[in-house]
């Protein structure tokens, strides 16, 4: 018996939807009229009580799809939106409502224009804040983009600091090799294979540095997870570039003093020391 | 506190069992017997009833039929079936045990334990 009532509703289910919907309509049609009829009965005016009668039917549970509409970012910007639908505000049970209407004229006319058609509908609905997106967005956002300058502003400093010290780490490793590069040139040593040696070198030391940086970054950053926005704490773009940018670096404060050193009379740098 | 009472998560089931087993009801009937029954203490939300009532016909433990109500209205009819009639003994012995329980439960003194 339930198995032929269950198999009975899931065929009507799949085969009769409509049928099932329209039927499922006339139901709760006639529980609101009768629902009206009763509060009629009981001295409600009639326009009311059909009012009423929508109204404390609330929510139903199960509705019918009529679209399909985007996700919103309702309550904050930076969480992925939860699932979402919209209900007809009469069956959400709920007593407040926002109206969006978008405007070319001034926001200021527009909110007073729309304040006048709710008090004309129900004077006894009160049209709250009337705010424009942008206030709405610049509220969201406040405290994150202070956040985010802050960690942009440290970042920078670090970075750049980091940046100094390597240059003037570099350059004084080389620089002190002034006399041995002396010596290699005053044996006949052509300046590009000393060039090549420095930088040889040099990037040997940058690289493992950075592959000790980017194992160091990937345990860190992730305790950075909470203040970003749409990037991994593992961000491959970010982390190239500066791995690149310390890579150049690096390279350039070994040029430079290796240059210098080549372009000396040998004699010269060997006196440097 | 407020007179009426809302209804415990998962009692509707059981309510609108017990309101059909007493005489085949339409949706509003339902509602107006269980509201009849409890004196009206009871806070039931209209539009949970449908789904609770689709949900307990698919079950088999209820079945529907069109008819026509005492004001010449078009109604969809709920009966119990034998296996809802099953259904709404267990669960209503059930309930009745953990009622039971809880209000031993809950009226236990310092002395007893």
């Amino acid at each position: 018996m339930t198995l032929v009532a269950r198999l009975r509703s899931w065929w009507r289910a799949t085969r009769h939807p409509a049928r099932m919907e329209s039927e499922m309509d006339a139901e709760l049609q006639a529980h609101m009229e009768s629902h009206a009829e009763y509060l009629i009965a009981a001295g409600v005016p009639a326009d009311e009580a059909h009012r009423r009668a929508r109204l404390e039917f609330g929510p139903v549970g199960q509705a019918k799809e009529v679209g399909v509409a985007g996700d919103v970012r309702q309550y904050k910007l930076e969480t992925t939106p939860p699932m979402q639908f919209y209900l007809p505000l009469w069956q959400t049970g709920e007593w407040s409502a926002n109206i969006v209407a978008r405007t070319t004229s001034p926001p200021d006319r527009l909110a007073s224009a729309m304040r006048t058609l709710v008090r004309n509908l129900d004077p006894a609905v009160a049209a709250g804040a009337v705010r424009t997106g942008d206030e709405i967005v610049a509220g969201a956002t406040a405290e994150r983009r202070f956040e985010t300058f802050l960690l942009t502003a440290f970042g920078g400093i670090a970075l750049f600091l980091s940046l100094v010290g390597l240059y003037a780490l570099m350059t004084y490793s080389v620089e002190q090799r002034t006399a041995e590069i002396g010596i290699r040139m005053a044996l006949g040593a052509q300046p590009r294979s000393v060039m090549r040696l420095v930088l040889h070198q040099g990037s040997r030391l940058a690289l493992a540095g950075i592959a000790l940086g980017f194992a160091c970054s990937w345990l860190v950053t992730r305790t950075l997870a909470s203040l970003l926005f749409e990037v991994k704490p593992t961000d491959l773009p970010t982390f190239f570039a500066v791995a690149c940018l310390f890579c150049a670096i690096a390279l350039a404060a070994c040029c430079f003093p290796a240059r210098r050193a080549t372009g000396v009379d040998p004699l010269m740098s060997l006196r440097a020391e | 506190m407020s007179a009426r009472l809302d209804l415990l998560q998962g009692t509707l089931d059981l309510l609108i069992l017990k309101a059909v087993s007493l005489g085949p009801l339409h949706g509003y009937g339902v509602l107006l017997r269980i509201q009849q029954i409890s004196a009206g203490r009871l806070e039931i939300q209209q539009g949970s009833l449908y789904p609770a009532l689709y949900r307990l016909e698919h079950q088999g433990w209820i079945s529907s039929e069109w008819g026509e109500s005492d004001n010449k209205r078009k109604a969809k009819y709920y009966r119990l079936t034998p296996a809802g009639r099953r259904q709404l003994r267990t669960e209503a012995e059930k309930w009745n045990r953990m009622a039971g329980l809880m209000a031993s439960i809950l009226s236990t003194t310092p002395e007893q334990v």
